[in-house]
């Protein structure tokens, strides 16, 4: 009967976790990155933090909010109510929000292949791809930037603004947004100019090469004044002539790179003649400046004429230049400087790659190919993938360090670039009217570690990070164990475990950033030491061989309150315990499934005494581990013989030796009425069709021995029983969970047998002939106990003593619900005598072996009720076993004792602490403690690297007055 | 497999395999063929791309035109009937840029729209001979194709003995590309472009005034107004001579009469190339010939609404740079999604496959293209490319007949080209097929009963003997147009 009520309730269990995955399939969208299928062109974005770039004095908004209808910014603000209801929301409550950035001089596209000195007919535009894949440069959050035509030659041509990523139509901010001039060492000495006469004739003589300038700081002004002149004044241009004198005529704003300080006197003095030429009538010459080397030197002239300043922080971000001995004139910018530049427009710009008169005879090649073997990916001059923009971020972070406010160097990515380049009445600041060009950064933008999550250009999705399944938790107090804890420390998560913790973690690419600032406690998730989460209200107990994790499935509303509650692994076993003891599951409250919430499968095994005598508690607790290690015996002695057939196997030893042969034992006996082979039929019960069988049985004295084969099964099984002259009683040596089938058959008539075989409940219909009196022969084998090559074969595995073994092997403890403290006392001796790791539970009488228990570390799950009361001969006395108990250095730890109503034991840990417990002592309760206890402090308890990722993030203490749950955090995915 | 293996091989080994052999059918050109009046390929399967397929019917041409498709034509008494049953007729396919055929097919300045075709043609070229075996029977050679600015291309017949006689259609484009080549960069490509139109327009300004003072002076008059006004009334003065080699056939491409095949090799070339042709007035005679990448920029394709041609690989791969997942791309598909009518081209310098233009279509039909539009692509699309759609890319009456006889289906790989036929004329004959019979000689079955009778009577010995020679000269070439002196190493367009 009591197998019968196993398998039932087995299967019970079984159809109920088989359900539960049927009825809550994987649920993705909780489950999966926030910002995946964001919504586009229209929408709601809320953010913990907007740096708008705006001039005004909300620069930063914290929380904020941004509305965008197709794809311009209609409104932003701090309150999410003020929102339109109409609107998809995009909840981003971890990630900062910048304007997308600027970056106001890029090497994207290369030089053009030119020689002219002047070159205004150079358009970089023509070398932008708008279709082209720039998701390297928008990682880097960069949606607006410039392209310069080259850079290498004095006057370059003319230079454009566009946008990265956006719908191709918005693509092209300016086409033609200035003329690109430059001064120093880099324009100097182009190379001789040749043109040939079209068509080719021999009548014509090939045209000599025409010297060009500069050659000289001196003849680089002269040059363009020159050049300038010519354009205007000529009568017939040529092609670059008239380029340029259209775009002086234009007023086009003059785009100056520099070297060094002279360079920029120089600017400034070029900018000022040639504004004093139309001071009269018309409008001023336009013009920045691009450099800043020296430019503290001319600091004083640059405020003085309001000339706007690209700072190119030229530092080989990504490799370290091995040729800056190359020209001794090459100045680097000073980022020093960067703080005394007062009063001026800085634009702040990433390394630009210097088109050095080296580079000159190969920049015409072709570019390295893109992707790997077997990409068709053009070679193509319409610019590399943008991947050195990402760089502005780190120039921008380097300006910060260098003494720049972070107001500053935020509008310096963003506003004042858009200002310079004259696009800022379309993107570079966040403020209503605007596209929405929006970089959403997974951490503080001036963070080096942060990364781009999700970029807006124009309403649009332009990029999504990749779910990277990192992530890192910041916080003002880091609680690794009850000994360490980090003051401003992090966590990183990778992978679903903790990869490192420490004042700082690596951050990889895309991680997940949760700031939970100087207040914030990050604890590990808190461990119910006993509690019965996913048995649904059956208080049955389950068998010793059979592991709770079996129904562990798909989490459900239930367990996700727990979760919520900050409770991340429940010790689950059923109600009641078997008397052979139930085994212990260890199970996370939310994951994906059951692979992702099983922690471990057999974490202990739970005995329950309360009720019985302290002598009988000894003898059962004694009698179940004895079976215990006679089990365990064998596999000792299993192992020791393997250990030993593998050194002999590997000696080569054992090859000579002989095999063991077979015994066949031929009995010979005649005329008794059950020797000989028998013809079975097997029918009822739940055997859909009638089976036949043949049995060869014999029977010496009373006893029968023989083999029976049935057909469909491999094989013959054994048959043992007895005979007493009319009834048959036999069992057949077959493994069922059930015990063996047995067979009760009478003998009617000669030759004839009738009766039942039963499997536990199961009754079958049996009826037997005779058909040869005969003498039977069969091998009788024994049991077999090496393998073909003479290898020791492993005991049978009995699922009932497993975990016992694991138990006597002390890879996990014994759990006892005890009270008082004589059986405590008997509980220790056995627990001495077996050399078990031990956990009581309730334990009333614990303090009286508080001793005993801190020497053997056994823990104590404490009882339910935190503080008892006694009366003490007429006297009230309070006892409050936790503090007690934990003062006397005894491992503790709280138990829920029920299934969802764990998510109320973290008031069981305040409770305690408000009646005496030391904070930290409660939250080791909840912890390290359990975890130690139940052998699991290698996957859980602490936030050691290489636990699993489970954590809480409080708000401060979390048994402290005052803080609360924020955030709970599984498997390195948040529980939202 | 086999077959398709030997296929492949048979037009790519021949050229070296019996070079001066004999004479192949092109060098004897048409005028060398007696003319029939009135042929009649009668009881084929009729595929005239517009219209329904025939199953069995006959195409009848008279003087070199089609006069009658249909099921039941009337046969006259003094037509040549030629049975084609089993056989598949259809219209010669065509080839719509091709830099093969020519003598030197480069120019060293980046813009040179004084050169013609014609001057470079070579039409003793091995590439026409393959093209006829290949069942293409019109070809569009550009010259100069590196170059920004190009030559006038023409369209001709594979056979001929001289450029003129060859030609189907002259003056047809200026070759242009976005897409520098030869070291240049697309800001110096755009900018020549940009430069060269300019240099016109200031051309034919001092031209016009030029000529306005030219005509005073005939008259004895003294200038009597300002160059402005001088040029505008020299404009109508100016005669077709005055033109130089240098301006003439741009002058022609901005007025319209000469059309424009604009290479654009990426997504963003498209735009520019579009602007770059209204700018200067030749939008509507424009055919872009796009790169794989262009599919990107299908919708503005489709805006524009002038014809494709798809230059392969058809397979684009591509990475993304942040995950490294490949996707792959069957371009043609994503223009057939679009609706946009696309032409394909053969690809020698590819695989043995993609030579053959019937292999490119088979190969969108594979990929979902419909039958129609693929078959479209090499033969009625690429016509209306180059402006002969009238004449050619169809079989139906009053048209030229080019027709190519297959043995089976042209889609299906193990199809053969059995007949070419250019204005009515047979210039290809499989059977006639010196240099495909040395390379199959030994191969059986099918391949074997084509032989022509009179071979049998040669000598075996012999036969064999010259074969075992020629044998190993001939597996080794894979280029049956192998590049000579300064040609570039073969490019797609």
């Amino acid at each position: 009967m009591a197998n019968r009520r196993s398998l039932m309730h087995r299967l019970a269990i079984l159809a109920a976790a088989v359900a539960c995955s049927a009825r809550f399939a994987p649920d993705q969208s909780t489950l999966a990155m926030p910002h995946k299928g964001n919504p586009q062109g229209s929408f709601v974005l809320v953010a913990k933090k907007i740096y708008t770039g705006s001039a005004g004095p909300a620069w930063v908004l914290s929380p904020g909010v941004i509305v965008v209808r197709d794809g311009k910014i209609v409104a932003i603000g701090t309150d999410v109510a003020d929102a339109p209801a109409d609107l998809p929301v995009v909840h981003l409550r971890d990630a900062i929000v910048t304007p997308g950035l600027v970056a106001a001089a890029t090497s994207f596209v290369s030089p053009h292949t030119g020689d002219e000195s002047i070159a205004a007919g150079y358009r970089a535009i023509d070398a932008f791809d708008p279709y082209g894949d720039y998701q390297e440069a928008l990682a880097g959050g960069v949606t607006t930037i410039h392209l310069d035509p080259g850079g290498h030659r004095l006057l370059t041509g003319q230079g454009a603004v566009v946008r990265l990523g956006g719908p191709q139509s918005a693509g092209v901010l300016r086409e033609q947004a200035d003329l690109t001039i430059n001064f120093g060492e880099q324009a100097f000495r182009p190379p001789p100019s040749v043109k040939f006469q079209t068509p080719a004739s021999s009548d014509v003589a090939i045209p000599p090469a025409i010297r060009q300038r500069p050659d000289s700081r001196l003849g680089q002004f002269a040059a363009l004044r020159e050049a300038i002149e010519a354009a205007e004044s000529a009568k017939t241009r040529n092609f670059h002539q008239s380029a340029l004198a259209d775009a002086w005529e234009k007023n086009a704003p003059l785009r100056i790179q520099v070297q060094r300080g002279a360079d920029m006197a120089g600017a400034l003095r070029f900018l000022n003649d040639h504004r004093a030429d139309r001071s009269a009538a018309g409008a001023p010459r336009r013009g920045y400046i691009v450099g800043g080397a020296q430019a503290d030197v001319v600091r004083a002239r640059l405020a003085e004429a309001g000339v706007p300043l690209v700072f190119t922080i030229a530092s080989g971000f990504r490799s370290i230049p091995g040729d800056i001995g190359f020209d001794p004139d090459a100045l680097e910018a000073d980022t020093r400087a960067l703080s005394t530049l007062h009063g001026i427009p800085i634009a702040l710009a990433g390394p630009l790659e210097p088109a050095r008169p080296s580079d000159r005879d190969t920049f015409a090649g072709p570019r390295p190919r893109r992707g790997g073997p077997g990409m068709e990916s053009p070679d193509s001059d319409t610019g590399g993938s943008g991947e050195s923009l990402a760089d502005l971020r780190l120039a921008a972070a380097t300006a910060l360090r260098a003494g720049l406010t972070e107001r500053q160097v935020i509008e310096g990515i963003t506003r004042v670039p858009a200002e310079i380049l004259g696009v800022a009445d379309r993107v570079g600041s966040l403020a209503p009217g605007l596209d929405a060009d929006l970089a959403v950064f997974s951490d503080d933008p001036f963070s080096t570690g942060s990364h781009a999550m999700l970029v807006y250009v124009a309403g649009n999705v332009a990029f999504e990070a990749p779910g990277a399944g990192a992530l890192v938790v910041r916080a003002g107090t880091v609680w690794v164990d009850e000994t360490t804890q980090i003051t401003n420390g992090a966590v990183l998560v990778e992978d679903g475990r903790i990869a490192a913790v420490g004042r700082t973690v690596p951050h990889p690419p895309f991680a997940r950033v949760i700031d939970a600032g100087p207040g914030g406690f990050v604890a590990p998730g808190l461990i119910d030491a006993f509690g019965h989460l996913g048995f649904e209200g059956d208080r049955a107990a389950t068998d010793p061989d059979l592991s709770p994790a079996v129904m562990i499935g798909v989490p459900d509303v239930a367990e996700k309150r727990v979760a919520r509650a900050g409770v991340t692994t429940v010790m689950t076993s059923s109600y009641a315990a078997s008397g052979q003891g139930s085994q212990i599951a260890a199970i996370r409250t939310w994951g994906a499934g059951r692979d992702d919430r099983v922690v471990r499968e057999t974490a202990g095994v739970h005995f329950d005494f309360r009720s019985a005598d302290p002598i009988d508690v000894g003898e059962r607790l004694d009698r179940r581990l004895k079976a215990g290690k006679e089990y365990l015996e064998k596999w000792l002695k299993y192992e020791k013989e393997f250990a030993e057939w593998k050194v002999k196997k590997a000696s080569g030893e054992l090859d000579e030796m002989e095999k063991k042969p077979e015994t066949v034992q031929v009995v010979e006996k005649k005329g008794d009425p059950i020797t000989g082979t028998w013809e079975a039929t097997l029918s009822g019960g739940p055997i859909p069709e009638p089976q036949t069988a043949t049995m060869k049985l014999r029977l010496t004295g009373s006893d029968v021995e023989g083999r029976i084969s049935i057909p469909g099964q491999p094989g013959e099984q054994k048959v043992t029983g007895t005979f007493d002259g009319k009834r048959l009683s036999a069992k057949l040596d077959v493994e069922t969970p059930f015990g063996p089938p047995t067979i009760e058959a009478e003998l009617v008539e000669e030759d004839y047998l009738k009766g039942k075989v039963a499997v536990a409940d199961i009754q079958i219909d049996f009826e037997a002939r005779r058909t040869d009196k005969s003498d039977v022969e069969f091998k009788v084998t024994r049991s077999r106990t090496h393998g073909k090559d003479g290898r020791p074969l492993p005991p049978p595995i009995d699922e009932g003593l497993e975990p016992l073994r694991a138990v006597l092997q002390r890879k996990i403890p014994i759990s006892v619900t005890v009270l008082t403290e004589a059986q405590i006392a008997e509980i220790l001796k056995i627990a001495e005598q077996y050399d078990v790791h031990l956990v009581l539970r309730d334990a009333d009488g614990a303090a009286a072996h508080a001793e005993a228990l801190a020497d053997r570390s056994a823990g104590v799950v404490v009882g339910k009720q935190i503080v008892t009361r006694t009366e003490d001969e007429g006297r009230r006395v309070w006892y409050h076993q936790s503090d007690d108990l934990s003062r006397k250095g005894v491992s503790i730890a709280f138990q829920s004792d029920a299934e969802d109503g764990a998510r109320a034991l973290p008031w069981i840990g305040l409770h305690a602490v408000e009646r005496g417990l030391s904070a930290d002592a409660a939250l080791a309760a909840f912890t390290t403690q359990p975890s130690r206890m139940f052998k699991l402090d290698e996957e859980i308890g602490s936030l050691h690297p290489g636990r699993l990722g489970d954590l809480v993030i409080f708000n401060g203490h979390p048994f402290l007055p005052g803080s609360g749950i924020e955030r709970v955090i599984i498997n390195g995915v948040e529980v939202e | 497999m086999r077959r398709i293996v030997l296929a492949a091989l048979v037009s790519t080994a021949l050229s070296v395999f019996a070079f001066g052999q004999s004479t192949p059918a092109s060098v004897a050109g048409l005028k060398g063929a007696v003319p029939t009046p009135k042929v009649a390929l009668e009881g084929g399967r009729i595929i005239p791309i517009r219209g329904d397929e025939i199953a069995e019917g006959t195409v009848l041409i008279e003087n070199g035109r089609i006069t009658a498709v249909g099921e039941s034509v009337e046969i006259p008494y003094d037509a040549m009937v030629v049975d084609v049953s089993g056989k598949v007729v259809m219209p010669g396919m065509i080839d719509a840029h091709s830099w093969r055929g020519l003598d030197v097919p480069n120019e060293n300045l980046p813009v040179t729209p004084y050169l013609d075709a014609s001057d470079a043609l070579d039409p003793s070229r091995l590439y026409f001979e393959d093209a006829l075996r290949d069942g293409l029977t019109s070809v569009h050679v550009i010259v100069a194709n590196d170059c920004v600015i190009g030559g006038v291309s023409r369209v001709v017949h594979p056979i001929g003995l001289t450029p003129d006689e060859m030609t189907l259609q002259r003056d047809v484009s200026l070759k242009m590309s976005i897409a520098p080549k030869r070291g240049s960069d697309r800001m110096a490509q755009m900018a020549t472009f940009r430069e060269t139109f300019r240099e016109l327009a200031e051309h034919l300004e001092i031209l016009a005034e030029k000529k306005y003072e030219d005509s005073l002076k005939k008259k004895d008059e003294k200038i009597d107004v300002g160059p402005e006004e001088a040029r505008k009334r020299g404009k109508e003065l100016i005669e077709w001579d005055d033109y130089d080699d240098a301006h003439r056939n741009l002058v022609r491409l901005t007025r319209g009469e000469l059309g424009a095949f604009i290479y654009v090799e990426l997504a963003g070339d498209v735009a520019r190339a579009v602007k770059l042709a209204r700018d200067n007035g030749f939008f509507d005679k424009t055919t872009f010939v796009v790169g794989p990448d262009c599919y990107k920029a299908v919708k503005d394709l489709k805006e524009a609404d002038r014809p494709v041609v798809i230059e392969p690989p058809y397979l684009h791969r591509e990475r993304d740079p942040i995950t490294g997942k490949i996707k792959e791309i069957f371009v043609p598909k994503v223009f057939a999604d679009a609706r946009v009518p696309f032409s394909l081209l053969p690809d020698p310098s590819s695989s043995l496959a993609e030579r053959y233009a019937n292999y490119q279509a088979a190969r969108c039909v594979r990929s979902g293209v419909s039958r129609q539009r693929a078959l479209d692509a090499i033969t009625i699309n690429p016509a209306r490319a180059l402006g002969i759609a009238d004449r050619v890319g169809t079989l139906e009456p009053d048209k030229i007949a080019n027709i190519v006889v297959l043995s089976g289906d042209p889609l299906d790989f193990s199809s053969w080209v059995e007949h070419v036929y250019i204005k009515g004329i047979q210039a290809y004959d499989r059977k006639e097929d010196v240099r495909l019979q040395r390379l199959l000689g030994d191969e059986p079955s099918e391949v074997a009963e084509v032989k022509p009778a009179p071979k049998a009577e040669e000598p075996s010995d012999k036969e064999s003997a010259e074969k075992d020679s020629a044998q190993p000269t001939a597996t080794p070439s894979t280029e049956n147009d192998a590049p000579k002196g300064d040609e570039p190493e073969p490019k797609a367009p």
